[in-house]
């Protein structure tokens, strides 16, 4: 892509010699674009590379897509939260694929363009690029066609200058293009079209250099800027180069001479003006976050109007208007151009070639920080949704041990009454199974009251969905309890012959006994008599009276069969929260653990922070063991004790594991 | 009974400068080319006037109300704007479009086109006022006249003042030039001593109105 001479015969001093900074530049240009030029294959080679590597992760996602599954049976006051969970990553994983998609294609996008240099120029309307753009392609010099370069309007070739007008309101994007070097106008990112918009993003997104460009009259608006500066935070490579340039940085002068004709001076502003300009628009790049995002290099003040005085030409319009003097090459210096071309060379130049090879880990980066971007809020939302579901469950949990307290104090209350009402203190008409049929009944209506009043809201759950369940389950539950147990009434093995034979003598004998007693002890003894008396040909363990020592009196078996109702109460309580928490919470929580690797897996297959595998399995190399099952241990060692500690006051002996 | 000269504007419009030629002296009102040199309302007696200079419009977020008071207090407000800006910008526009809807302030409002001298050539200052006047037409609903337009009729019969051009350099070159031709079109041309002298006409009818006729 080579750049003709732009030599004019340098006997001509007249109007059509460009000025040695610009000749410089077009030089500097020349020779970026050779060097873009040879290293293509290279920087072809890398953007390959990292293409595929996106394309390759962007296809992953893709097939591990879908939305995410609500669990089933999520308590109601959390089912909002999941929700939001489930929605945040949906919408996390549509715009991931986007993203990915169009860094895809500004890969390819890259490949075509791989040796041109994009300096993109930002500014107001009114701010000076058409006029600065005309400048720097050289269309002012009056070179040979070919020797400038050539502007383009929105993609297509077009006028032979860009135009310039004090109320034209440039919305397409322009520009030029000379050899190497691609120069892009962007009409202002506030008013931005949706088709400009999306152009927008893909330039930040492939620039290489940025010229921020303000005018010496209107200051620019700090929406602007501020607008500027979210554009280049989502869509720019990393971090960018680039310059300020402050343009009609001139005062014109009106005067009259002896003959009464009207002359018009044009001379650049003050350095001490210039200088507090200068400085206050660093201060508001430095306000909108501008200067973190793009490495800003000296500024400039520049002026057109000086430049084309100095080079004969008319202000506005550039057309040839007298002859230059002779110190014009003093005075164009003195429009600030030469140090701007000087500057733009020495970039393309020493830089250039840097700048572009950078460009695919800095567009890789780009995407990770966006990716990152995009899951925070599904992130956000995960980490609060397990810490309620920790939460919840620990409410749960530490209701368990009031509620069976509970339950078993609304049962036990009427014990006494049961019991006494069924005949416990008279001998012979207490119907022990009566008496147990109705404790039973009422033990589970004690603890399904407290199970509804006091377990379910805890578990947050509807309780149309739980209740059911859990009735049947209270309603099918086993009770451990046995008043005949009491009564020890198997102790004996009963023999059926000579039964009633011996039963008259041996209730005789038993009342004997009994009555030593007490009432019960009667009754008991009378019982132990006549089943002895039946086992008349048996032998009578007489040890086992001993044990009639339970349960010898009324009060006795009362207090008895309370602590037993009590300590069912607590078993049963207990099997129904750890059923809540394995129907409930479990899957809740297998389902969070299953959304965070997906989230993970997002990560990592952009690069985003250690993969799991290789941490573990690094861990368990460097320690010798298997981190993950030794974490598993202690945890349940701890819970073993933590329950252990957590049971009723009374050890029960036959004291059973309610937990998992 | 005072007269009160109030000029608005956005930042770097040249209110602080054309406030000191109409005073005739240099830097009463202090300006320069960076925004935010005028900090605060400021007010110097001159004359009959009573002269009054604001922040600009976009600096600072009370500037609109602050515009609409000294609207709605002042006896002509005079409305700068940089013809080297080019057309009126969206700042411009929503203040003046608050201001339309009281109809007295628009009778009460010079529009002062300023940096008239500061500007490339008479075609651009065409260019750009008669974008400028198309602006305030459709903010006023009444016909303005840009540079070299003729005045069209309205159905009231009654006419804004067409734009004043001011040059605050050329003044003051011309105020310090030896008396002569040269002196006379500067002064002329910089639109100072015109303005002054129109104000200073309307001071004069209210003083007759305040007062009676004597």
């Amino acid at each position: 892509m080579g750049v003709p001479s732009a030599r004019a015969p340098a006997s001509n001093a007249g109007t059509s010699e460009a000025p040695e900074a610009w000749l410089a530049f077009v030089d500097s240009v020349r020779c970026a674009t050779e060097q873009l030029s040879s290293e293509r294959e290279r920087t072809d080679a890398a953007l390959k590379r990292t293409k595929a590597r996106i394309a390759g992760m962007a296809e992953e996602l893709r097939e591990r897509c879908g939305t995410p599954a609500i669990p089933v049976g999520a308590p109601e006051e959390l089912a909002g939260k999941v929700r939001d969970v489930v929605r945040a990553l949906a919408n996390a994983q549509a715009k991931i694929l986007t993203d990915a998609q169009r860094v895809v294609e500004d890969f390819d996008h890259a490949l075509e363009n791989e040796d041109r240099f994009v300096v993109l120029v930002f500014g107001e309307v009114n701010a000076g690029k058409s006029g600065l753009a005309n400048h720097i392609a050289g269309l002012e010099f009056g070179l040979d066609p070919g020797a400038a370069g050539i502007p383009f309007v929105q993609g297509r070739e077009g006028p032979a200058r860009l135009a310039e007008s004090p109320v034209e309101c440039t919305r397409d994007y322009q520009g030029f293009r000379h050899g190497g070097l691609l120069w892009i106008d962007c009409p202002g990112v506030l008013s931005a079209t949706p088709e400009n918009a999306e152009l927008a993003r893909r330039l930040v997104a492939r620039a290489d250099f940025i010229v921020f460009v303000t005018s010496s009259d209107a200051p620019f608006k700090r929406s602007e800027m501020d607008e500027l500066a979210r554009l280049i935070k989502a869509d720019g490579a990393g971090r960018l180069e680039g310059c300020l340039v402050i343009t009609k940085a001139d005062r014109i002068e009106e005067d009259v001479d002896d003959e009464g004709e009207l002359i018009r001076i044009v001379a650049p502003k003050a350095k001490a003006d210039v200088g507090g300009q200068l400085k206050w628009a660093r201060e508001q790049l430095d306000e909108a976050g501008l200067t973190k995002l793009v490495r800003l290099r000296d500024p400039h003040a520049i002026s057109l109007y000086v430049a084309r005085d100095a080079l004969g030409l008319r202000w506005d319009s550039a057309r040839p208007h007298r002859t230059r003097s002779a110190e014009w090459r003093t005075r164009y210096e003195s429009s600030g151009f030469p140090a701007l071309l000087t500057e733009l060379a020495a970039v393309m130049r020493d830089d250039g070639a840097a700048i572009k090879a950078l460009w695919p880990k800095k567009r890789l980066r780009a995407l990770q920080a966006s990716v990152q971007v995009r899951l925070e809020p599904g992130e956000k939302h995960l980490t609060e949704l397990r810490t309620m579901v920790g939460r919840a469950r620990k409410e749960i949990e530490a209701a368990r041990g009031p509620a069976a307290e509970r339950a078993g104090d609304l049962a036990a209350s009427d014990v006494r009454g049961i019991l006494e009402s069924h005949g416990v203190k008279s001998v012979k008409r207490f119907d022990e199974n009566a008496a147990e049929r109705t404790i039973r009944q009422k033990l589970r209506s004690a603890v399904s009251k407290v199970v509804k009043e006091d377990i379910l809201p805890k578990a947050k759950a509807s309780a149309d969905k739980i209740e059911g369940v859990v009735g049947e389950f209270i309603r099918s539950a086993g009770f451990e309890f046995d008043l005949k147990e009491l009564t020890e009434t198997r102790t004996y093995e009963s023999g059926e012959k000579g039964g009633a034979y011996g039963s008259v003598g041996g209730g005789a004998l038993g009342m004997a006994i009994g009555s030593f007693f007490g009432p019960l002890g009667t009754f008991l003894g009378g019982l132990v008599g006549s089943l002895a008396g039946r086992a008349i040909g048996r032998q009578v363990k007489e040890k086992r009276t001993v044990t009639v020592g339970k349960g010898t009196n009324a009060d006795q078996v009362v207090s008895d069969t309370q602590r037993a109702v009590r300590r069912q109460a607590t078993v049963l309580i207990g099997k129904v929260v750890a059923m809540l928490v394995s129907d409930v919470f479990d899957p809740l929580e297998a389902s969070i653990q299953k959304l965070e690797d997906r989230v993970n897996g997002w990560k990592s297959g952009v690069g985003i922070g250690p993969r799991d595998r290789r941490t573990s399995s690094f861990w368990s190399k460097f320690l010798g063991f298997d981190v993950q099952r030794a974490v598993e241990a202690v945890a349940k060692a701890r819970t073993t004790t933590s329950s252990h500690k957590r049971k009723p006051r009374r050890k029960p002996s036959r004291a059973r594991k309610t937990r998992r | 009974m005072t007269y009160t000269v109030t000029a608005l504007g956005i930042a770097n419009s040249g209110k602080s400068s054309l406030l000191s030629a109409l005073a005739d002296t240099p830097e009463l009102f202090p300006s320069g080319d960076v925004p935010g040199v005028t900090t605060s309302a400021a007010r110097h007696v001159v004359g009959p006037l009573v002269l009054e200079d604001t922040p600009g419009l976009d600096a600072g977020d009370a500037g609109e109300a602050r515009t609409l008071r000294a609207a709605q207090l002042a006896d002509t407000l005079l409305w700068c704007h940089s013809l080297r800006m080019g057309d009126l910008r969206p700042t411009e526009i929503a203040a003046l479009r608050a201001c339309s809807r009281n109809s007295s302030i628009l009778w009460r409002t010079c529009f002062v086109l300023t940096h008239r001298d500061d500007v490339a050539s008479r075609t651009h200052v065409q260019d750009v006022s008669r974008r400028i006047a198309r602006q305030l037409e459709d903010i006023f609903g009444l016909p303005f006249q840009g540079d070299g337009e003729p005045s069209r009729p309205t159905p009231s019969g009654r006419n804004p003042r067409p734009f004043d051009y001011i040059g605050s350099a050329t003044y003051w070159k011309g105020a310090g030039a030896p008396p002569g031709q040269r002196r006379d079109s500067l002064l002329r041309r910089s639109g100072v001593p015109a303005l002054r002298n129109f104000l200073h006409h309307l001071a004069h009818r209210k003083g007759e109105r305040f007062h009676g006729r004597s």
